[in-house]
């Protein structure tokens, strides 16, 4: 097991490094940024107050810090820029030995598939949740550096739905990649689902079709609480399509 | 004891048969050819032999064991080095050795270090400068550095040009002679199976159609000229099978058999036939006779 984690935490470091960097950087820079937008857009007066309230509503939050972070940080960058993440990482995880022609090398050793699997599936997503919890370290440290101090108890609740919510992503990326043997094909697929149901949801009664639910919702930032269903609703579409991932895997030849 | 035995096996994908009603003897300690052209189904039959793939049907036994049920207790007696595949070129030479070893629960040991010098490969380099020959020898080095008791080579030295593919089956020998191996080799270049191999099968569609030692096949296939009597033909050739037969005159046959010479004047004669000549092919003709027939 060591020995195969060993080859995966090689074979995909430079994309956690990067993707990790990346965030770090974009959370740092979101953070930041609050000292320079809390005060508005200068010249903000002179637009007509029908288009100027339009624009208001698109801009960030500038309440407090929590509700900033919130909206530009944890249900934006982190949100887009993590899904992205997870879907490269995990869909090269068993496409991209097929691809690649190690498959035939890999799966021939004394070991079993699930093995082989596990390992994937504990580096790459404990990578992911390392950048996630560096990056959002990222977004505080500007947060702190800019004078303004977020609540502990919303940021630890924000990133555990964010982590959820990124490991569902990746879980949907890791069962594509197993069922399509060609790395950027399941990649596709496995954004364009997440696309689909995130558009699809955003209709009233599709609701619960948004995956996006999952990073948790404005309601973390009065009751810094985790929030039972979208975490336990993740937690389970992880398990069932690893589960899925593993018993396909299992069926496979070679 | 048979390293491997194949019995009745059958191996389909939707509606397509890789392999109909197979079947193979491998005795252990023998360096044993699979030949047959491109699709005739040797891929498909090394991956049932490893628990990649299960039979559709029929009875499989490698090294006394069922590879479907059995399959990652098995691969740990076997090295395999397969047709089309690449190493990770991220990885140097001696790194791929050790994740392997370490796959296989060892370390890099005595054996493998002594195979180096046999190789000659710079191990500190990373695979990804490593020529195609190089790979090839490299994927032969991990599957000799385990101490397999069989060794699976799919097409070994396909692609290879005739230095590297003379150092490889050089090694191969070797190394089959220093211990007690069973070498399992699939191939479709004939001069190196009739050069290493002891026992041979012929594969086509999916079917052994012929298992023998090289010997015995270059001994016992021979050409006959025939001149038959009035009212005979090589229809009534009855106690042997015959593989080709060619008209030269009105009487007189080119017919090809494989049987004990013995054998096949006695049944000429019991057709009423008269043996002119007796002629033998060269290996590779042989082969030929039985893959497109």
């Amino acid at each position: 097991m060591k020995a195969l984690m060993w080859k995966e935490l090689r074979e995909n470091r430079m994309k956690m490094i990067v993707g990790c960097v990346l965030l770090s950087v974009i959370g740092v820079a979101v953070s930041a940024a609050y000292r320079f937008l809390e005060g508005g857009i200068p010249g903000m007066g002179q637009i007509p107050p029908e288009y100027a309230d339009l624009i208001k509503k698109l801009l960030p939050d500038f309440s407090n810090v929590n509700a900033y972070l919130y909206s530009q940080w944890f249900s934006k960058n982190l949100q887009q820029v993590g899904a992205i993440l997870a879907v490269v990482l995990l869909s090269g995880a068993v496409a991209g030995e097929r691809e690649l022609h190690t498959a035939i090398f890999l799966f021939s050793r004394p070991v079993s598939r699930g093995m082989i699997l596990a390992s994937k599936v504990i580096v790459l997503f404990g990578g992911l949740a390392l950048t996630v919890l560096v990056s959002t370290g990222g977004a505080v440290l500007g947060a702190i550096i800019v004078g303004k101090v977020p609540q502990p108890g919303f940021v630890l609740t924000a990133t555990l739905h964010s982590v959820v919510a990124l490991l569902t992503f990746a879980s949907l990326a890791t069962l594509l990649s197993v069922l399509v043997p060609d790395r950027m094909k399941a990649m596709l697929f496995s954004g364009a689902i997440i696309i689909v149901l995130s558009v699809v949801g955003q209709f009233k009664p599709l609701r619960w079709l948004n995956p996006l639910a999952l990073f948790g919702s404005p309601i973390l930032i009065q009751h810094p609480a985790p929030q039972f269903a979208p975490i336990v609703v993740g937690v389970v579409l992880s398990a069932c399509m690893l589960w899925i991932s593993y018993g396909v895997l299992q069926r496979q030849e070679f | 004891m048979n390293a491997i035995e194949m019995n009745g096996v059958s191996k389909s994908y939707g509606q397509v048969r890789a392999l109909e009603d197979m079947c193979l003897t491998v005795p252990t300690g023998s360096i044993f050819g699979l030949m047959g052209p491109n699709g005739a189904g040797k891929t498909t039959s090394i991956k049932l032999m490893l628990g990649l793939m299960e039979p559709t049907a029929g009875s499989l036994t490698v090294l006394g064991a069922v590879p479907s049920g059995d399959g990652m207790a098995l691969r740990r007696r076997i090295g395999f080095v397969p047709e089309d595949f690449s190493l990770y070129t991220h990885m140097t030479g001696l790194e791929i050795l050790e994740f392997n070893a370490r796959l296989y629960g060892c370390s890099v040991d005595e054996n493998a270090r002594r195979l180096q010098t046999v190789f000659e490969l710079p191990l500190a380099r990373k695979i990804a400068t490593y020529s195609k020959g190089m790979r090839k020898l490299l994927g032969l080095y991990i599957a000799l550095s385990t101490e397999p008791e069989l060794l699976i080579l799919d097409e070994p030295t396909d692609g290879l040009d005739p230095v590297v593919r003379s150092h490889f089956l050089g090694v191969l020998a070797d190394e089959t002679a220093r211990r007690n191996l069973t070498v399992f080799f699939s191939s479709h270049i004939l001069s190196e199976v009739e050069k290493i191999c002891d026992t041979v099968a012929f594969m086509r569609s999916g079917r052994t159609v012929l298992q023998d030692s090289v010997e015995s096949i270059k001994e016992r296939y021979r050409v006959y000229t025939v001149r038959f009597g009035v009212g005979y033909s090589p229809r009534d050739v009855k106690s042997i099978a015959i593989q080709r037969e060619r008209a030269l005159g009105q009487d007189v046959w080119d017919i090809e058999v494989l049987a004990d010479q013995e054998q096949a004047r006695t049944a000429f004669a019991d057709a009423g036939g008269t043996v002119l000549n007796v002629q033998s092919l060269p290996f590779d003709e042989i082969f030929l006779r039985f893959v497109e027939a």
